[in-house]
């Protein structure tokens, strides 16, 4: 299964006006993410099976979908 | 705060003859339901105005409480304290010789809190006990158990006790002596009953309450206890993949952070609005892939996974 990483509209609300440096350190979260997609320790399961989310700085910052 | 003070209990009013309690009760009913900036406002006014007429000498320093704090800073046996005459004390030194059970001549030395009550409480006496009655003896007492300038006399252990008792809710003195002074403890027969005051005051402070030690934010039972009942099931399951994880060195720090994560998650979880700001069932906007926010997204991936390589 791969999957791929997609803004939910609370989090594209959110990074409207995020820092650069803040944006640059959500990079490696993300990758870390996407690379690691069944760690619980970096994700949290959506409402689908096929759905993992995480959080940054306590905001939902990104989303993975199954595609 | 001053002038309502003023027309609570009349503007010609002594100040040694408000009665605390009174003005407690005052304060609580006017300022009570107010604001607490208002409430600390108000309260700091009268410390300020209470400070001044101690300074001032129309107050008296309430002996209970330099008693409290003499006996703190000092680890001194309360019947030694009673003792102490106003010529015993080294004001500047913040010192004075006390005469130890047994009859041997030692100096207590006190900090800050026994020197800022001292001159409050002797308001300028030269001689005579220091720890006074509140009225003139009615009994006949030996002439260096008498302030000769107003025949009050020297505070007894006994009504020492009931001030203390009066202005601690029930503690006694004896709570506050030292463990040490047992006569079984080892340390006294080895070191034959002179101790330094170091180790006094370690005995002091172990009669003294604990301090509560703040609730571990981290702890997985404290977790558990506060998610909302939904998230329990998952943070268990996860929970304990960590802790099977953590059996090897290396997973005890990603356990550590396991907890911190969901430390933090637990005050999430509990904020307004949490679950309709997360659920992405009730996101009815479309999404956006990461490649669209950012176009470099590739080659920032990889330079995100060679930097953790």
């Amino acid at each position: 299964m791969t999957y791929r990483i997609q803004f939910e509209p609370p989090a594209l609300r959110q990074l409207n006006g995020f820092p650069g440096d803040a944006l640059d350190a959500l990079v490696p979260v993300m990758a870390d993410v996407s690379l690691h997609p069944d760690d619980p320790l970096r994700t949290r399961p959506g409402a689908k099976p096929d759905e993992r989310w995480a959080e940054f700085g306590g905001a939902q910052d990104g989303h993975l979908g199954d595609r | 705060m001053l002038r309502a003070l003023a027309a609570e209990f009349g503007g010609a009013t002594d100040a040694a003859a408000l009665q605390p309690p009174a003005v407690a009760a005052w304060f609580t009913s006017r300022w009570g339901a107010r604001s607490p900036s208002r409430w600390n406002v108000a309260l700091d006014a009268l410390r300020s105005a209470s400070r001044y007429w101690a300074d001032q000498g129309w107050i008296t320093e309430d002996p209970a409480r330099l008693l409290r704090r003499m006996l703190y800073e000092t680890a001194a046996r309360s019947a030694e304290v009673l003792r102490l005459d106003v010529e015993d004390l080294d004001l500047p030194n913040r010192r004075a010789k006390v005469r130890r059970k047994g009859g041997a001549i030692d100096v207590i030395v006190w900090q800050t809190g026994t020197a800022r009550l001292l001159p409050r409480l002797l308001k300028g006496r030269k001689s005579g006990p220091l720890f006074l009655t509140g009225r003139r003896a009615r009994v006949e007492l030996p002439p260096g158990d008498i302030d000769p300038a107003s025949g009050r006399a020297r505070l007894s252990y006994r009504q020492a006790e009931a001030l203390f008792r009066a202005a601690s809710g029930g503690a006694t003195l004896h709570q506050l002596r030292p463990r040490w002074q047992q006569e079984h403890d080892p340390a006294r027969r080895r070191e034959g009953g002179r101790l330094t005051a170091r180790r006094v005051i370690v005995g002091v402070m172990a009669a003294a309450p604990l301090p509560e030690v703040p609730e571990d934010r981290e702890d997985p039972a404290v977790i558990l206890r506060d998610l909302p009942e939904r998230e329990r099931d998952l943070f268990l399951g996860q929970y304990r993949e960590s802790v099977e994880e953590a059996q090897d060195p290396a997973g005890y720090a990603r356990l550590r952070k396991f907890l911190h994560d969901w430390s933090i998650r637990v005050i999430a979880c509990n904020s307004p609005g949490y679950y309709e700001r997360t659920d992405p069932d009730r996101v009815k906007e479309p999404g956006i892939p990461i490649e669209e926010v950012f176009p470099d997204w590739p080659e920032r991936l990889a330079a995100a996974i060679a930097a953790r390589a």
